[in-house]
Parts: structure tokens; C-alpha cells; sequence
């Protein structure tokens, strides 16, 4: 069992949102692709993916739909939305700023002043 | 790419959970398919069910704080959702409507009229009913105020003044009474710098302003001091008056005016809209009158208005009034013991004189334009409804896309209400005109709390009239429209079946319509009647070519003989002018709202209780006052200048009084008892004239009446009368100039007496104009409406016509065939209505005058016009189908 590494606060939406633009997945399907994308690394308690999921569909970045699951069952699909899209883009774009001049600082220094 | 296809979701259902069940029975699902998942998963990796189960509910954290948060969630968006649908359902309807009226701008352009037509009627008259009806009164708590009147035994009439002892006793004994105000009004002069303006004024007890609950808007009220004899003399001055003849000169606080030569400090300024005892005083002084020196049994001018103590009603008061009065009966017999039980009115109604004949005309106006409204409604409904079944394919193709009947209801309605809403618009624009030129021609006398306007009241009024009307001409078409399986309106040639069902629900509307219409007119036909009547009524004396001048001498500046010396010399000055025939005076003019009573009998029936006496109204006239008005001498001899306190008491009698008591030629020369039962005067009849109109047009055939010299009594007031050649209103500027050459300080007010018929003619003039004008509208709508019918059901029936046409009927058969309907579908309506018009005509039977409510004229020009005005309204569509080409006709479709 992977210890409880827990997403950084602020990146729950973004790996989310990014699970849902290969398509419209039910919160199971989410959960196992977040699991799968980071081989294990980055766990989300499903509590609060789902507090995540309905807070994103309140505030209009997924839309939602009942539809039946690929085994059968009726599911509660979350589908991207055009605004989820530009939150989704804004988000990364900062993380992958943030990202790379957290590496910047982390490289060894090359040669002084 | 395959597995991702699989995750699509393979069918959709709509998301419209938004009830609080609802949303916690979808939250419940879908965690419990996420654990169920969860569970299979572990069970595959080799735990126990069990295991499992307890496993995944570890992982997933807490379910049930999870659940109540996404429920809470869930809820929310269900109310935003909601909300936001119906207002994206209604920007749809909107531009839907506006898009499909766009294409019937004929339909919408005369829908908006008509009901423009109705809602503006309905405005007019609200806005003039308004400040006599409903404007809140200009005084503070206004409903705790009670105006006092008692009821004269012998008159039966309401008694409403009173001797100033009797209002203090009133006000001393009363636990119901906070405080009781006594005043009067009466007519002044106002002199200065400004001219000599003639005004009335009332004088008041102090106290008046804190009855009324009343502050100045400048200045100060008045004081307890001010009041009494041998106090300073103040004044406190109307707000319009102010502006008017001081510019609004707030200097002029603290100033002096000159009231009858009596110089005035102004006190104070009265708030815009005040007005008390009605709008014409424009000037208050207090009482110099004290309680303790008046005579109780003596002059009574004083009106009394209280304010109730808390808790007390006006009922309550008026039991509590009543047993005090009559112990002050057995106190005073002679003073109070005269007078019976006392009443307790509101305010409104005792400010205001004419209050019954105020609320009938008020009711017959808001009961007709109702009534143009309903018919405007009626008439915009069968349009709606022809419109409609033009529509079907239309609604149909919506229908079958999945709106339900109640969203194409709402749609229809939604095209209605804004149609109205138009309609309304143009309404209080044709209103707001209407009222400017209404306005002026309200009487000036009567209470009221500021002028008729369009304000927010009024305006409140006509949007919720305006609102009513979509549910009345849209709701029925909408739902008739859509009762029908819309489905069906899909196939070919359904178009006209659906035709057919509006043809029987437009004949229903005309019939409602014609006999609404037929009602109106009869209404309106027996007011014209009423007024024709009034016009052509026998007054009893010559209304036309006559000139009355109120002038009041100042008390200060003429004594009883220099007043008679004036009207002496005034009557040499107005019979010098060539225009003037003849000059006289009275103390009271026909017709002009003041009578006094007096109680007479003979001799041999002088021993009658006094309560048997009859009633005369009773005049004081100068010689030569039967001749200038015109009324005819039948009998004896008219007063003469020797007629004066030196010589015996004389008394002229109207036929009316003589035919009474003996016959017109018997009555010279008897004596007649006069006045007071228990010490009525002895006067000798010399001469009987003709019965005049004194009291009003409307009323009973008038009773006894009696005159008396002005000469053999101690009166001052009185009014100059002139007969002139010519018209008498191009003499008023002469007749004034002559009077003020003999006292340039004195206010003359002159009046051709045409102006106070015409005002007491009012009621009838101004009713039957707006019945008329409604009458004449509604007439216009249900031709308008009959026509659309006819012209619809002939496009209709084209083929049969070609049909019939081939089959060898001639034009002329066509034609005949046609109008016949148009008078047929009209025969229902017509009979309904004249139910309704004998109905409404014994309700309105108070306000008309010399017709039967039933009367025989009206009902048969009624009966005529209809007809005839349907037949007029099928002629066209009877032409129309009478051209029909028989081949063409059998070609289409």
C-alpha cells in the first residue's frame, strides 16, 4: 500500500479536470484514472473527489448525465465543459510555471557570480 | 480508442433532479455504484465479501458526511436550475411572441388599440374618482375623525350645524371625543395692495389644526389664545392662495392682511394639498365667538368635527352622543330638545355635500368603462382565437417536438400579456390626454383631495387592470387552441376542422360581446334621455338672459340701513345700463345649493303639534324679483318699497303652498303663520307666484315655497339679480364695474345663471357624455367584431359557396344568405342584453331623470340598431362571397 501522499491543496480540480478530457467518465472511473495517470503516487480520497466532482458541476466546469455504464449499471457521468476546459488550461498553465521554477531552484548551480 | 468509446454513456436521460428527494436519492445512487465497484474490485483481488465491503467503506472515507454535503450541493443547483429555466423559458416565449407577432402586425396593431381603448377608459375614470374616493384626506389618522350631524324630526333632512354652547356641551360631556372642533365658512373680502378679491374663509376653534392632526408649512397654527373675544386677529392662509396673490412671499408670515376691512396677522401657511371644510377656503381664522356668551337657542353656523379617543368607533360614539343630547333635550327643551338622535359620519362623506349622487355617478362610470373593457377583452379574444386556428400546424409541430400543453399555453399567454402590456402603455398615454382635458370640468365645490391625475395609485390600478386582461381574452383561446390533440393538427387538412371549432367559440364571444355592447348602449341611451329631459324641464322661472352678483358688504364699514341704501343704489346703477331689462335681489338663488326651511300652516290649524306643520323652502326677495326671473305673478300683487319694517308683515306664496291650504285665487289676502310653531309670525298672503326648481333637478316636484320681503327683515347677505337683453355673460364686466364705482373695496362675484344650471346639470351632461362616447366605442367593437366573424366563417365556407354558386344560387341569395347570419348570430346577444339593460337600468334608476328605466324609446332604437348594425357589418364579407368563382373556388384546396 502506497503511504497517504495527499494532493497539494489547489491541484484536486486540475487532476480531475484533466482525467475528464479523454471523455465523460463516472466518479469510479475518475478515481482509477487519477490512480492509474501517476502510477500510484498521487492518491485521492474518494470523499473528496466526489465533494470535488459536485462543487466543479455547481459551478458549471462538468456537466453531468445519467447514463449506463459499460457494465451496465446506471452511472453518474461528468462530462468537460467549455468553461471546465479554460479553467482546466489557466490551472495547468500556472502549475507548469510553478513546476519549473520550483526545479530552477532545486538544479544545482552552475559556475558563481 | 474503443475502451474510451465504451465509457460514453450509451443513452442520456434528462437532469432535472431539483427536488430535495430527488437529489438524495440521485446522490445515494451514485456512491453506492462507486462503492459497489469499489467492492467487486477487492473481491477480485481476493477479500472477502465482507472484507470488502468494510474495505472499500474504509477507503472512501467519510460516506455519510460526503453524502449530506453532495445532497446539500445537489439542492442548490436544483433551485438555481429551476429558477434559471423559467426565465430562459420566458426570454424564449418572449421572442417567440415578438417574432410571431412580427409577422401579424394587422392582429397585433388592433389588439393593442382596442385594448388600449378599454384600459384608457378605465384610467380616466380612476384618476377622476381618485381624489374624491380614495386619495388618502390630507389629515393625520384620518379615520379617527367624526364629523357630527343630527336629524331634523320635521325636514327629515341631516342637520349638521349647530350653536356653539351645544359643541361645547358636546365636547365638555363626551368620553368618546378627544377633542371637538366647531367651524363655519363663509364668504370675504380680501383688500390690499394685491385688490379686492372675494375669497371664503372659515372661522375655527383653536383647536382645529390639532384635531385634524395638521402642521403649517410655515409659520405657526393656532394658539388657544387666538381664539375668544378681544383677541388679536390672525390669520392662516392655503397654500395655492399664497402662491397665488402673494407670489409665495414667505415674508408674508407676520405680516398684516386685510380680511371685511379687519386687518389679519398671517400666522401661517397651510401644506399644498390641505384643504378643509373644501377646496375653495383658502383662509382660516380662529373662533371670536365664546361658548358662555352665544345664545344656545339662537344663530347655530357652527359644523362640529371630532377626534375620537382611542378605542372608540363612530357607532360607539354615536350612542354615547345620542344619549348626551338627549339629556341637554331636558336640559333645553327649547334649544336641544327640537332636535332628535345624532349621527356620526366619516370624513370623506361629510366634507363632501353631494356624497350620494358622487358614488352613484362614480358607480355607473366604473361599471360602464368595466363593461367597454370586458368587450374590448371579448373582441381581442375572438381575434386570438381566429388567429389561433390559423396557428394550429404550427402549435402542433411544437407540440410533437415535446413542449407540453401547459409550456404552449404559457406561450400563447406569454404573447398575450405582452400584446396588453402595449396596449397598456398606449392606454395611459391616451389617458393622460383624456384627463387633462377631463380635469377642468369637475366641479370645483365638491371635496377632494388634490386635482385627477395620473398617479401611483392610479397607475397601480391600471397594471393590474392591464394584467387582468390576458387571462380574459388569451387564457380561453390558449386552452381552446390546445385542447384538441395537437398531434392530429399535424395531418393535412385538419386546418379546417380547427377552423370550424373557433368559428363556434368566436359566435359565443360575438353574442357576449353584442350583448354587453346592448347593455352599455341602453345605459348610455337612458342618461341622454335623462339629460334631454332636465334640459327641456320646466323650471318655474328664465334661466336664460339672467345675471346674479353675490356681493357681501363688510360689517365693519355698512350698518343694516347703509347695506339697503347700497342695494338701493346698486339697483339704480344696474337697471341704468341699457342692457338690463330689470334688477332685483334675494337671499337665495335657484339652484345654487342654499335653502332654508321654515315650518308654515293657517290660522284655524295653528293648535297642531309642532312636528305636523308642514315645510316651506323659504326665500327673502326684493320688489321686482318675480319679473326679473322670470317667474309669473298669479294671483295679487308682487312687494313694494313701502313692504318694510314700519309696515305689517307680508308674505309672498307659491302656487304649490296656496293650492294647498286653499286655491290660488283664495289665497290674497289670508293670513298665514310662519316660522317657529310654539311663536310662528302672522303674515298676510299679497300675492301667489309659480312654483320654481329651487333645491335640484334630479329631485321630487318641488313643494310649498314662501318669500318674504328682504326689507322687512335684519338680513345682510343677499345676491343682486339683473334680467339683461342680450347674452348676460358679455355682461358680467359691465355689472361689475358698475357695483365696485360704489365701493371700490368691494369683491362682486357675478354668474350668468346659465353657469349654475349647467353645474347642477352635471350629472347628467357629463354622464351621458362619457356613457355616450363608451357606448359609442362598445357599438364600434362588436361591429368590429360581428364583421371579423362573418368575413372568417365566408373565407371559410368558400367551396360551399362555389358549390352553391354552381349549383345555380344567385348573387343576390348569396349575399342575403350572408347578412342573414350576421343579423342571426346577433339575435342571442341582442336578447341577453336587453335582460341585462332592464337589469342595469332599475340599478342606475336614482340617477336617471324623467325616463322609465324600462323606457320604451331606448329599448327600441336598441332593438333597431343592432340589427341594422349587423346587417351593415355583414354586407361587405356578403359582397365578397357573392363574387366567389365558383371554379376557383372548387379548384383550391
Amino acid at each position: 500500500m502506497p503511504s497517504d501522499r495527499g494532493l497539494l491543496p489547489g491541484t484536486v480540480d486540475l487532476v480531475i479536470l484533466q482525467t475528464l478530457t479523454e471523455g465523460p467518465r463516472h466518479g469510479f472511473a475518475v478515481s482509477r484514472a487519477i490512480a492509474q495517470r501517476s502510477e500510484g503516487v498521487l492518491e485521492l480520497q474518494d470523499a473528496a473527489l466526489y465533494k470535488a466532482l459536485h462543487r466543479m458541476e455547481e459551478s458549471g466546469w462538468v456537466s453531468a448525465e445519467w447514463g449506463i455504464s459499460d457494465k451496465g449499471r446506471r452511472a453518474k457521468f461528468y462530462r468537460l465543459t467549455a468553461s471546465g476546459r479554460s479553467q482546466l488550461e489557466e490551472e495547468a498553465g500556472f502549475w507548469r510555471r510553478y513546476a519549473a521554477a520550483v526545479f530552477k531552484v532545486l538544479e544545482p548551480r552552475k559556475g558563481g557570480a | 480508442m474503443a475502451k474510451q468509446r465504451d465509457q460514453e454513456p450509451r443513452r442520456t436521460f434528462r437532469l432535472d433532479r431539483h427536488s430535495r428527494d430527488d437529489a438524495r436519492a440521485a446522490v445515494d445512487e451514485e456512491l453506492t455504484h462507486h462503492l459497489a465497484l469499489l467492492e467487486e474490485e477487492l473481491v477480485s483481488e481476493g477479500w472477502t465479501p465482507d472484507e470488502a465491503r468494510r474495505e472499500a467503506a474504509r477507503r472512501f472515507g467519510d460516506v455519510d458526511g460526503t453524502r449530506a454535503d453532495l445532497t446539500t450541493i445537489q439542492e442548490r443547483r436544483g433551485r438555481m436550475n429551476e429558477r434559471g429555466r423559467i426565465l430562459e423559458e420566458l426570454g424564449q416565449d418572449l421572442r417567440w411572441a415578438m417574432r410571431s407577432l412580427r409577422h401579424a402586425p394587422g392582429y397585433a396593431a388592433l389588439v393593442v388599440l382596442t385594448l388600449a381603448f378599454g384600459i384608457a377608459a378605465n384610467t380616466v375614470i380612476f384618476s377622476v374618482m381618485n381624489p374624491y374616493l380614495f386619495r388618502p384626506l390630507p389629515f393625520g389618522e384620518a379615520e379617527e375623525l367624526a364629523h357630527i350631524a343630527q336629524v331634523n324630526p320635521v325636514t327629515g333632512w341631516h342637520m349638521d350645524r349647530f350653536s356653539l354652547p351645544i359643541v361645547q356641551d358636546w365636547a365638555d360631556r363626551s368620553q368618546g371625543l378627544e377633542a371637538l372642533a366647531a367651524y363655519a365658512y363663509r364668504g370675504g373680502t380680501v383688500t390690499g395692495p394685491e385688490g379686492a378679491e372675494g375669497i371664503n374663509f372659515a372661522p375655527v376653534s383653536a383647536n382645529l389644526l390639532e384635531v385634524l392632526q395638521v402642521q403649517p408649512v410655515l409659520g405657526r397654527g393656532f394658539v388657544p389664545e387666538d381664539g375668544g373675544p378681544g383677541a388679536e386677529p390672525v390669520a392662516l392662509l392655503d397654500h395655492g392662495f399664497w402662491q397665488r396673490r402673494y407670489l409665495g412671499d414667505p415674508g408674508i408670515v407676520g405680516r398684516s392682511i386685510t380680511l371685511n376691512e379687519v386687518a389679519h396677522t398671517v400666522v401661517g401657511i397651510m401644506p399644498p394639498r390641505f384643504a378643509f371644510p373644501f377646496n375653495r377656503v383658502v383662509l382660516w381664522t380662529p373662533l371670536r365667538e365664546s361658548a358662555a356668551a352665544a345664545d344656545r337657542a339662537g344663530s347655530a353656523p357652527y359644523l362640529a368635527v371630532g377626534r375620537m379617543a382611542p378605542g372608540w368607533d363612530r357607532e360607539r360614539l354615536d350612542g354615547e352622543l345620542t344619549r348626551i343630547q338627549s339629556e341637554l333635550g331636558q336640559a333645553y327643551p327649547d334649544a336641544d330638545g327640537r332636535w332628535a338622535g345624532v349621527t356620526v359620519l366619516p370624513m370623506r362623506q361629510a366634507l363632501n355635500f353631494a356624497w350620494d349622487v358622487l358614488t352613484l355617478t362614480f358607480s355607473i362610470m366604473l361599471g360602464a368603462v368595466a363593461f367597454v373593457l370586458a368587450i374590448a377583452c371579448v373582441n381581442v379574444a375572438s381575434l386570438t382565437l381566429a388567429r389561433a386556428s390559423t396557428r394550429v400546424r404550427d402549435l402542433s409541430v411544437r407540440s410533437a417536438m415535446g413542449a407540453s400543453r401547459g409550456r404552449i399555453v404559457r406561450q400563447l399567454l406569454t404573447e398575450s400579456t405582452l400584446l396588453a402590456l402595449v396596449g397598456g402603455v398606449v392606454g395611459v398615454g391616451l389617458a393622460a390626454a383624456a384627463v387633462a382635458v377631463v380635469g377642468p370640468l369637475l366641479p370645483p365645490d365638491l371635496f377632494r383631495v388634490g386635482e385627477a391625475r395620473l398617479d401611483g395609485t392610479v397607475l397601480a390600478f391600471t397594471v393590474a387592470v392591464t394584467l387582468a386582461t390576458p387571462l380574459i381574452f388569451g387564457l380561453a383561446p390558449a386552452l381552446a387552441t390546445t385542447r384538441k390533440d395537437l398531434a392530429r393538427g399535424l395531418k393535412a387538412g385538419s386546418k379546417s376542422s380547427g377552423g370550424l371549432a373557433a368559428s363556434r367559440g368566436r359566435k359565443a364571444l360575438v353574442t357576449v360581446q353584442v350583448a354587453l355592447a346592448v347593455v352599455l348602449l341602453a345605459g348610455a341611451g337612458l342618461m341622454i334621455r335623462s339629460f334631454a329631459a332636465v334640459q327641456e324641464m320646466e323650471l318655474g322661472f328664465e334661466a336664460e338672459r339672467v345675471l346674479f352678483a353675490e356681493v357681501v358688504p363688510p360689517q365693519a364699514a355698512y350698518d343694516l340701513t347703509e347695506v339697503r341704501a347700497f342695494t338701493r343704489e346698486a339697483m339704480v346703477r344696474l337697471e341704468a345700463l341699457p342692457e338690463v331689462a330689470s334688477a332685483s335681489a334675494a337671499s337665495f338663488i335657484p339652484l345654487n345649493h342654499e335653502t332654508s326651511v321654515w315650518q308654515f300652516n293657517a290660522p284655524e290649524r295653528a293648535g297642531a303639534p309642532g312636528e305636523e306643520w308642514p315645510t316651506a323652502v323659504a326665500n327673502r326677495s326684493w320688489p321686482g324679483y318675480p319679473t326679473t326671473l322670470g317667474i309669473p305673478l298669479l294671483a295679487g300683487r308682487d312687494f313694494g318699497p313701502g313692504d318694510d319694517l314700519d309696515g305689517p308683515p307680508v308674505v309672498l306664496v307659491s302656487q304649490s303652498l296656496a293650492e294647498r291650504l286653499w286655491t290660488v285665487e283664495q289665497a290674497v289676502g289670508r293670513t298665514l303663520l310662519l316660522g317657529d310653531p310654539d311663536d310662528p309670525v302672522e303674515t298676510t298672503v299679497v300675492g301667489v307666484v309659480g312654483t320654481v326648481v329651487h333645491q335640484e333637478l334630479g329631485g321630487e316636484r318641488p313643494g310649498p315655497q314662501v318669500y318674504r320681503p328682504i326689507l322687512q327683515s335684519t338680513t345682510r347677505r343677499h345676491y343682486l339679480v339683473a334680467r339683461t337683453e342680450g347674452d348676460p355673460a358679455a355682461l358680467s364686466a359691465s355689472v361689475r364695474r358698475a357695483l365696485t364705482a360704489l365701493d371700490p373695496d368691494l369683491a362682486v362675484t357675478v354668474q350668468p345663471m346659465s353657469a349654475v344650471l349647467r353645474e347642477n346639470q352635471l350629472q347628467w351632461s357629463l354622464g351621458s357624455a362619457f356613457l355616450g362616447v363608451f357606448g359609442g366605442g362598445a357599438l364600434l367593437l362588436a361591429t368590429l367584431g360581428i364583421y371579423g366573424l362573418i368575413a372568417f366563417s365566408v373565407a371559410q365556407r368558400r367551396r360551399e359557396m362555389g358549390i352553391r354558386m354552381a349549383l345555380g344560387a344567385s348573387a343576390r341569395g348569396i349575399r342575403w344568405t350572408v347578412v342573414r347570419d350576421g343579423v342571426v348570430l346577433t339575435a342571442t346577444g341582442l336578447g341577453v342584453g336587453l335582460v341585462g339593460a332592464l337589469v342595469v337600468g332599475r340599478a342606475i334608476a336614482a340617477a336617471l331623470y324623467g325616463v322609465s328605466p324600462f323606457d320604451p324609446v331606448t329599448l327600441i332604437v336598441v332593438l333597431v340598431l343592432f340589427p341594422a348594425v349587423a346587417a351593415l357589418a355583414s354586407w361587405l364579407p356578403a359582397v365578397r362571397a357573392s363574387r366567389t368563382d365558383p371554379v376557383g373556388a372548387l379548384r383550391s384546396d
